[in-house]
């Protein structure tokens, strides 16, 4: 075993279990060709029957230093494989790679670049797409950067995956309780005390579709490893503090949704500002902050709420009353007599507030989800999480916002008037996950965090006061989230076209770029959340030739 | 008496009228949900009818200048794949 002097900077492990030879001989092609030198594979056979294995892996072990094999006595299926795999390695990374995929020739040394320019990072992962037996590719996955509250819905970071040696043996390797989603356990584990994470956005990696492997049959291959997945969410919540439980989707077994086991209710205050406007809501004269007012109160479980209600002065006295009415003990009313600024409202609901958490909240919602407030608490109440927004779709049950994401450094709305059950690029708009900013329409926040930060700004008393806000939270590193599975009506005119001034555009752009240039959970593959035709053609035109034949004399 | 069963009469025909007035309502509401549907069919077709678009002026581009093509996907990924 080589000593910590020479230590590879990479070690690869991979189980073989009964692997076809064509291929296993791509998959150890696609190491040898990298282009990056210093690592080892580490294959560990878990005692497979088929007699061709041993032949081969008698083969592989002298075609290359770097390559060392070794076998198991007994059959202990994929977590003992890869754990003996793992105590194989000893490299300052670790990599893992299933038996039957490739990497791609440069794998290695983007992942080297990515890890030297960012030193503190404890786990990388790459984009990937999938290869089938005669080598053709399909399918590329182009992820966001780190997303934790996308980890925990979606095993989305999944191939190539690079971790810290050092923090995997920490965590103790894989864990025997999670069999087919150990690796999911493994990075939700490691990536809670990562001190970094990063993403490499390229294709580094080519899952193999057999009909035995997840990518090829889907649900069918593993039906274990999707509970198991479940578990593994549980697990971290509960190590995490984090009061959900973990359900998976009756329609897409990669997909799990996150429900509130809140013990306590906090306080939390809805502030809804509004000017009494009416209109027709389906087809009938609607107040809409009555109606508001009502959809919360009839819809809403969580018991401990008030509801401040900001109304330009003078408000008709029928409507106060009607308020009142609706909102009995829990409403507070603040009059609010200046010149119109949603900004300067929604801060002067704020301060007549007693909540722990504030739900900034539009007057022409309608609540669609009873256990709304519990999932808005179920994350705010996390330190390290600044606000929390939902899907919301328009009257005809169109979509109207999944999370903001950038485009050109300005915010947009990605799928706008899509259909409601549109799923979005990979499951974007049904899984949880984190964007730079969440709507005003429907916001959780900490009051402590709001009052930290100055509230909404008024240098934005129209547009984007709350991008403006959520940005100023990842400035104090906390993260905001977009929560699928809390749904609202927006009577948003679905006829309205973008209202934004230039000098809005301008003052924001001031502001915030650089730091929008880029959407850290969009990917620069991606253009309004669908792949850019350049990337499919970049990502089509430099396939790697590798060798898919075994050498001579080896049978096929 | 006549003018008691008049008033209840009127009274039942109203609440007819309302029910039928609810009832078309509720039609109004299906309809717009199935006109959204179309419409957020048709948003989705546009999206990828563009993307089409892009494809083909850039498959133009590459038949009558390559030489630009290559060179603007070198730039934009570094001629690294993915």
């Amino acid at each position: 075993m080589a000593g910590v002097a020479d230590a590879p900077r990479f070690s690869v492990i991979t189980p073989v279990y009964d692997t076809p030879v064509d291929v296993f001989w791509a998959m150890i092609g696609s190491v040898r060709a990298q282009s990056f030198g210093d690592w080892e594979l580490c294959l560990m056979d878990d005692c497979s029957p088929a007699p061709h294995v041993a032949a081969m892996l008698d083969e592989v072990g002298g075609l290359d230093p770097r390559i060392r094999v070794e076998r198991r006595t007994e059959n202990g299926g994929i977590v003992a494989a890869s754990n003996d795999a793992l105590a194989m390695a000893d490299g300052e990374f670790v990599a893992l790679l299933d038996h039957d995929d490739e990497l791609h020739p440069d794998a290695l040394l983007h992942m080297d670049a990515a890890l030297r320019e960012q030193p503190e990072a404890d786990y990388a992962y790459s984009d990937e797409d999938k290869i089938d037996r005669g080598g053709r590719h399909s399918g590329p996955f182009f992820k966001p950067d780190w997303s934790p509250e996308r980890m925990r819905t979606q095993m989305y970071s999944c191939h190539l995956s690079v971790f810290r040696r050092s923090l995997v043996e920490e965590v103790g390797g894989f864990d025997p309780e999670f069999e087919g989603s150990q690796d999911w356990d493994l990075v939700l584990k490691v990536t809670e005390r990562a001190r970094a994470v990063v993403h490499v956005p390229r294709v580094l990696y080519h899952w193999r579709t057999l009909e035995t492997s997840t990518a090829g049959a889907g649900v069918a291959a593993k039906p274990w490893a999707f509970e198991a997945g479940r578990r593994a969410i549980e697990a971290h919540c509960e190590r995490i503090g984090m009061r959900a439980r973990c359900e998976r989707d009756p329609d897409d077994a990669g997909v799990y949704h996150l429900r509130p086991a809140l013990s306590d209710e906090p306080l939390v205050s809805i502030v809804i500002p509004t000017a009494g406007q009416a209109r027709d809501v389906r087809y009938e004269p609607t107040v809409l902050v009555s109606h508001c007012l009502r959809s919360i109160v009839a819809t809403s479980t969580y018991e401990n709420y008030e509801l401040v209600v900001v109304v330009d002065s003078p408000a008709d006295p029928a409507l106060l009353e009607e308020l009142r009415e609706i909102g009995g003990e829990r409403l507070r009313l603040v009059d609010y007599e200046r010149p119109f600024s949603y900004s300067d409202k929604i801060n002067a609901g704020a301060a007549a507030a007693r909540g722990e958490h504030l739900l900034l909240l539009n007057d022409d919602i309608e609540v669609a989800t009873p256990d709304w407030i519990e999932r808005m608490v179920m994350y705010s109440e996390l330190e390290e999480i600044g606000a929390v927004g939902g899907r919301l779709v328009l009257e005809d049950g169109r979509l109207q916002h999944v999370g903001v994401r950038f485009q050109g450094g300005l915010p947009g709305h990605p799928y706008w008037g899509f259909r409601g059950n549109f799923r979005g690029y990979a499951n974007g708009v049904r899984v949880a996950q984190n964007c730079l900013a969440v709507t005003g329409a429907c916001l959780m926040t900490r009051r402590a965090l709001f009052e930290d930060v100055g509230g909404l700004s008024d240098d934005f008393p129209i547009n984007y006061n709350d991008v403006d806000y959520c940005l100023r939270l990842q400035r104090l590193g906390k993260r905001v989230v977009y929560d699928p599975d809390l749904a609202m009506i927006h009577f948003e005119s679905s006829s309205r076209s973008s209202a934004v001034e230039t000098w809005e555009k301008r003052l924001f752009e001031e502001r915030w770029l650089p730091l929008t240039a880029v959407d850290p959970y969009s990917n620069p593959h991606l253009r309004h959340e669908m792949p850019r035709i350049s990337s499919q053609l970049s990502w089509m035109r430099r396939r790697p030739r590798l060798r898919r034949r075994p050498p001579k004399g080896q049978p096929a | 008496m006549a003018e008691g069963a008049d008033r209840e009469l009127l009274l039942r025909e109203l609440e007819e009228r309302d029910a039928e007035i609810e009832r078309l309502r509720g039609l109004l509401v299906a309809k717009d949900v199935e006109l959204g549907e179309e419409t957020g069919r048709r948003l989705e077709l546009e999206s990828h009818a563009l993307r089409l678009i892009s494809f083909a002026r850039l498959g133009k581009l590459a038949v009558t200048r390559p030489g630009y093509v290559l060179r603007k996907l070198r730039e934009r990924w570094g001629g690294g794949r993915g």
